[in-house]
């Protein structure tokens, strides 16, 4: 028996050997089947640990104006990268108490990247106080075919301490380019709202377009070759006879993939976007590298999904791109039918409905516990309940609108011939049901007044 | 480069030699006349007091009392820019003897930036024991401790530039051995300012460098070694000072904090008219608090040193009036943590500081026209090497050359 016992000894060793290989090789399997979209999976409420020198925390929340970097650890899924840049971020929306942060992991290091991705956007949702409407309008944006950042909760916790809850918003480089467009190549550029611009041409002089079309890709291309295409294409938008508009902006600017954002902003009632209360806000140009046409990307969605009833034509009068486009019978029937379509992907099995209701659900704990967000928790419970509110009449409301403005047409024809959105791997989009009837929309006419924004500082 | 410019900047540079050359070699000459023919008397003040016209003026009270008046000014001239040339360390300053026993210096430089150069009183008690107090070079590297105007290049190696401590007031025993085998060098030293860009206000206020240095002299060969120790306050640290003529490292600074010491070997051997010199310097700041977990970082290491030959074609191989010397010498300096494990990272906290260095090639030519006007022309190669190549920008090796020109009374 003692002899059997030696015997076998070796063999369990060697068991326990495989064994152990095999969860080591397991857990480094899991590891290694971490994607970006595994970051980007919003069925999940994700935690992200920074652990960062308390001296610079302290002066990151001090200087929150400025974009000064502080190296740091993120860790996320027990996967560790070291020396990451982190830097205040945003717009209107930077605080000093609860910060908006930008990772990038190539500051310290040239080609740093996490999961393929070069930088990862934290947004402190400061200025929504539902904290889900840009998570799920982005989600809409996506799921209608109109390439936009990828978003999924977080919550975050600063040297161990939760510092809140995070939307971790895919950054929009030349890497997004590349997922999103297919092409790494093109020119990007970063729209800057300076004062309320709506797209009229500005003159011959290069320098009046540089501050409003801040470059992310190609930074070191000559002043002339980044914006001598944005010159010509709102020389085209403006200065082109009605008759040729189509062709000549046609060549310059993605038409189709510019009214379809247009449309989806519509449903999602985004009063600070492309066509917003104040000029053109909150988007991306891309600029195709082989065929120089420029496609608007969206960006920033916190005012979205804010008023069931706000019209579907403000700023659209005012806006020299739509206005135009939308004088083309073409254009102006493709644009109906995308309105269409916008309304119909909402409606479709309840989804805007119930994404609002599932994005509410995986945040509340975290929302409720976040000790630094500016508003109470009742302020909370009641903006989640405008937005469920909005997505369950919101859609009727832009049909009826449609159908009243638009007489109920739809160019089958010209959505055929449009360029088709890019499907994007690991995205799927919604089944389209029959048209030209939404089921499931009610059919309201009452207009209320339409909402009123305080003006940009 | 403008071809017409530089070579506006030769005849310039020509033209200045010239009118310092000749006159300064007449009067060089009727000095030595006047030596020759009055034993240096040539101006008398009664009373004991001497004034003398030799090398620089100089006044002399009997046995007790000499000082000794010196100016030394200097232009340095890019070959390659246009911007002419730049006046640097125009210096004027008396030194002397009082009483056979305490010599003195005192040197103001027309400058803005630390204006008072050196300024002390140095007490001699024994061949083996002197003191010395005051404002003054800490005893650390050979070519730091050499005076601008008695250098072989230009410019010190970037190592002892960057390494080395600067002036500080303090207080410094040192002497000599029999036969001068050996000298040593002891002193303690308020440090006046932090060296690199604070944190807190309070920096060094108050704190003490503590430098040593020991040089044994066997023959024609010397070598030396010498550290120094100081509180390092909590703050950035960089090499900004070397490195930034392209952007390359403006915003590469590393948190330190604790300790800094410095270690320097140094070495120097002459036979006939062939002199070699070398120095390894190290520097080495403590890093306690400062990872992103405010735990400690290994040390952040500055190290470098040079290797210099120079060979002298015209002249007594000892000390001359006239000559002419050619030198070449290889530097390096860098920068790296103590440890490198973890990823490379250029960022401020990063435990595996990713390394980066600078070597050079100097190769240059001294013309002593006479005791008072030295003209320099080196030519430099630069390069950068960055092992890891995570940084975004290395530029390209390099050429550049300069002249200097010295009078120096």
């Amino acid at each position: 028996m003692t002899l059997m016992s030696d015997l076998h000894a070796p063999s369990r060793v060697i068991r326990a050997a495989c064994l152990l290989a095999f969860l080591l090789l397991l857990r480094a399997g899991s590891v290694g089947a971490q994607t970006a979209s595994t970051l980007f999976d919003d069925r999940v409420l994700h935690t992200l640990q920074i652990a960062i020198h308390s001296r610079d925390w302290d002066r990151l929340r001090i200087t929150y104006l400025e974009n000064d970097y502080y190296p740091a650890d993120l860790t996320w899924n027990g996967i560790r990268v070291t020396n990451v840049g982190v830097r205040s971020r945003g717009r209107t929306s930077r605080s000093g108490v609860k910060p908006g942060l930008e990772i990038d992991f190539a500051h310290y290091s040239t080609g740093g990247q996490f999961l393929g991705l070069q930088a990862l956007v934290l947004d402190n949702m400061l200025l929504d106080k539902s904290m889900i409407r840009e998570r799920v309008a982005m989600a809409f944006l996506r799921r209608f075919g109109v390439p936009a950042p990828r978003e999924s909760f977080a919550t975050l916790f600063i040297n161990g301490q939760y510092a809140g809850l995070y939307a971790m918003v895919e950054e929009v480089d030349s890497g997004f380019a590349q997922r999103a467009l297919g092409d790494a190549n093109g020119a990007l550029f970063e729209y800057r709202w300076l004062r309320p611009y709506y797209g009229e041409y500005l003159g011959d002089d290069l320098d009046l377009y540089r501050p409003l079309f801040e470059p992310r890709a190609r930074e070191y291309d000559s002043v002339f070759n980044l914006y001598d295409p944005i010159r010509e294409l709102f020389r085209a938008i403006n200065d082109t006879p009605a008759g040729s508009f189509r062709d000549a902006v046609g060549l310059r600017l993605d038409l189709a993939a510019m009214l379809r954002l247009v449309a989806a902003d519509v449903l999602l009632a985004e009063a600070d976007g492309i066509v917003s209360f104040a000029g053109m806000n909150n988007f991306y140009l891309h600029r195709h590298s082989t065929t120089q046409r420029h496609q608007f990307l969206p960006w920033d969605k916190d005012f979205a999904l804010f008023q069931w009833n706000y019209q579907i034509t403000d700023g659209t009068s005012q806006h020299a791109l739509i206005r135009r486009a939308l004088e083309d019978p073409e254009l102006r029937s493709l644009y109906a039918g995308f309105l269409v379509e916008a309304v119909e992907s909402a409606t479709d099995a309840g989804w805007l409905e119930q994404e609002v209701q599932r994005a509410y659900e995986q945040i509340r704990e975290a929302v409720l516990a976040d000790p630094v967000k500016p508003y109470t928790n009742e302020e909370f419970e009641a903006e989640v309940a405008v937005v469920i509110d909005l997505a369950r009449r919101r859609p009727a409301f832009v049909l009826s609108e449609v159908q009243r403005l638009f007489g109920g047409r739809e160019s089958r024809t010209l959505r055929a011939q449009a360029d088709p959105p890019r499907q994007v791997e690991g995205e799927s989009r919604g089944r389209r049901p029959p048209l030209p009837q939404c089921r499931r929309c009610e059919s309201r006419t009452t207009i209320d007044a339409p909402v009123q924004f305080e003006a940009r500082q | 480069m403008n071809s017409s410019n530089r070579a506006r900047n030769v005849a310039c540079a020509g033209a200045f030699i010239v009118t310092l050359a000749v006159p300064a070699g007449v009067l060089a000459q009727t000095t030595s006349e006047e030596q020759t023919t009055s034993k240096g008397t040539s101006t008398h003040d009664g009373e004991g007091g001497v004034f003398r016209m030799g090398n620089s003026p100089s006044l002399r009270l009997g046995n007790q009392v000499r000082i000794d008046l010196h100016a030394r000014v200097q232009a340095d001239v890019s070959l390659q820019e246009e911007s002419g040339a730049a006046w640097g360390n125009r210096r004027i300053g008396v030194d002397g003897v009082l009483f056979k026993r305490v010599e003195f210096q005192i040197e103001r430089e027309f400058s803005d930036v630390e204006p008072w150069r050196d300024v002390f009183a140095d007490a001699r008690v024994h061949r083996a024991l002197r003191i010395r107090a005051g404002h003054f070079k800490v005893p650390f590297s050979m070519e730091r401790t050499t005076s601008d105007f008695d250098l072989d290049f230009i410019s010190r190696a970037a190592a002892v530039i960057d390494i080395s401590p600067r002036r500080e007031t303090g207080i410094m025993l040192h002497g000599r051995g029999p036969r001068r085998f050996f000298k040593y060098e002891f002193g303690v030293f308020r440090l006046a300012e932090p060296p690199l860009k604070p944190l807190v206000e309070s920096g060094t206020d108050g704190a003490m460098l503590t430098a040593a240095r020991f040089t044994f002299t066997p023959g024609t060969a010397s070598i030396g070694v010498a550290f120094t120790e100081s509180p390092l306050p909590e703050g950035l640290h960089g090499l900004s000072g070397h490195f930034d003529d392209d952007g390359l490292l403006s915003s590469e600074d590393f948190y330190v904090n604790g300790r800094r010491r410095r270690l320097g070997v140094e070495g120097r051997w002459t036979a006939g008219r062939l002199s070699i010199k070398g120095e390894l310097l190290r520097q080495a700041d403590s890093r306690k608090g400062e990872s992103v977990s405010n735990s400690d970082l290994s040390d952040l290491i500055v190290d470098g040193g040079y290797l210099s030959g120079v060979w002298r074609i015209v002249g007594s191989p000892r000390r001359s009036r006239r000559a002419v010397d050619v030198a070449a010498r290889f530097e390096r300096l860098g920068f790296h943590s103590a440890a490198q494990s973890d990823a490379p990272s250029v960022g401020s906290r990063a435990e595996y500081i990713a390394p980066l260095r600078q070597d050079a090639w100097t190769f240059g030519g001294t013309w002593l026209v006479n005791r008072w006007v030295k003209v320099q022309v080196n030519a430099i190669r630069e390069s950068f090497v960055d092992e890891t190549r995570i940084r975004p920008e290395i530029p390209q090796a390099r050429w550049r050359s300069l002249m200097r020109l010295q009078f120096a009374m």
